[in-house]
């Protein structure tokens, strides 16, 4: 078989398997912490010490 | 989860039969094998530009109007870009053999590289700082404007005389070119790639929605900042004379 055969076939599965695996990690990363979860952690924290003595 | 599945078993099927069951080409031998899927890649970015154009006119018009619209036209356009680049790898790949040279200024190749430019400066466009009102506006202007160049892009084999072949499944006179285990294999490839792409959008969808809310929150905390800094209102007069 033509090496041009193999390289298109790589350059498409290499490509693809990189941007892909970069979107689903961040997709995965987004799911498992979602924005209004992190708000309200924040908002949860107990406040400073000096904060609270006021 | 089974959108990935489903086309992660449509490509590696795609990769089988188009490299080692279906027949060489009388003509062109092995490297026939990247049609299975060099106008399959191509396909999945003129679509994704059609779905920006679409959610750019969701956006536009006044009834649907909402930011969800101009999330799924970033998303779309970015995945877009990523195929467009991918056509014109693979179509320098499969020209280099076929016609002796890596690149040459044809119609079909100018304006798909054209194209390419055109999004990457489309995703540009929406990384410039601006409220999300006028940058969603701004990028859905964009993005229709974009979009006229792929039916040029499409019709230029049939409008010039160029290097590169007219349709061969689809064409103007509506004869396909190619028939039996070769058919279904690019037929099969079109679907892979077609759930890939959907595949993808939902992901980057998700992760398009976070990033803004994520810039507005940032946005919001670094306004807060400022007003923390800047120095407090001038003193009232009556409280100026008693001190």
């Amino acid at each position: 078989m033509s090496g041009y055969v193999e390289a298109g076939y790589s350059v498409v599965a290499v490509i693809l398997a990189v941007y892909s695996l970069r979107v689903a990690l961040r997709s995965r990363a987004l799911r498992s912490e979602p924005p209004s979860a992190q708000s309200r952690d924040l908002e949860a924290q107990p406040a400073p010490p000096h904060e609270a003595r006021s | 989860m089974a959108l990935g599945v489903a086309a992660g078993a449509c490509l590696a099927a795609t990769a089988g039969l188009g490299l080692w069951l279906t027949p060489p080409d009388v003509f062109q031998g092995d490297l026939v094998r990247l049609i299975y899927i060099h106008p399959p890649v191509a396909w999945v970015a003129y679509l994704a530009f059609g779905v920006t154009t679409l959610a750019s006119l969701a956006y536009l018009w006044p009834r649907t109007r909402s930011l969800h619209w101009d999330h799924l036209a970033g998303a779309s356009a970015e995945i877009g870009v990523v195929f467009s680049l991918l056509t014109l790898a693979t179509g320098s790949i499969w020209g280099r053999p076929t016609w002796g040279v890596w690149w040459t200024w044809d119609a079909r190749l100018t304006t798909t590289a054209i194209l390419a430019v055109l999004y990457l400066g489309y995703l540009a466009l929406r990384r410039v700082p601006s409220d999300p009102g006028t940058g969603a506006r701004r990028s859905a202007v964009a993005g229709l404007l974009a979009f006229a160049d792929v039916p040029i892009s499409y019709l230029s084999v049939y409008w010039w005389n160029t290097l590169h072949q007219t349709g061969t499944v689809l064409n103007p006179q509506g004869q396909t070119h190619i028939h039996g285990s070769m058919a279904w294999t690019l037929l099969l490839g079109f679907c892979a790639f077609t759930l890939l792409y959907a595949w993808l959008l939902v992901h980057r969808y998700r992760v398009e929605a976070a990033g803004a809310a994520a810039g507005d929150r940032s946005l919001e905390l670094a306004l807060a900042e400022r007003r923390a800094e800047a120095p407090g209102p001038p003193a009232a007069p009556a409280e100026a004379v008693t001190s």
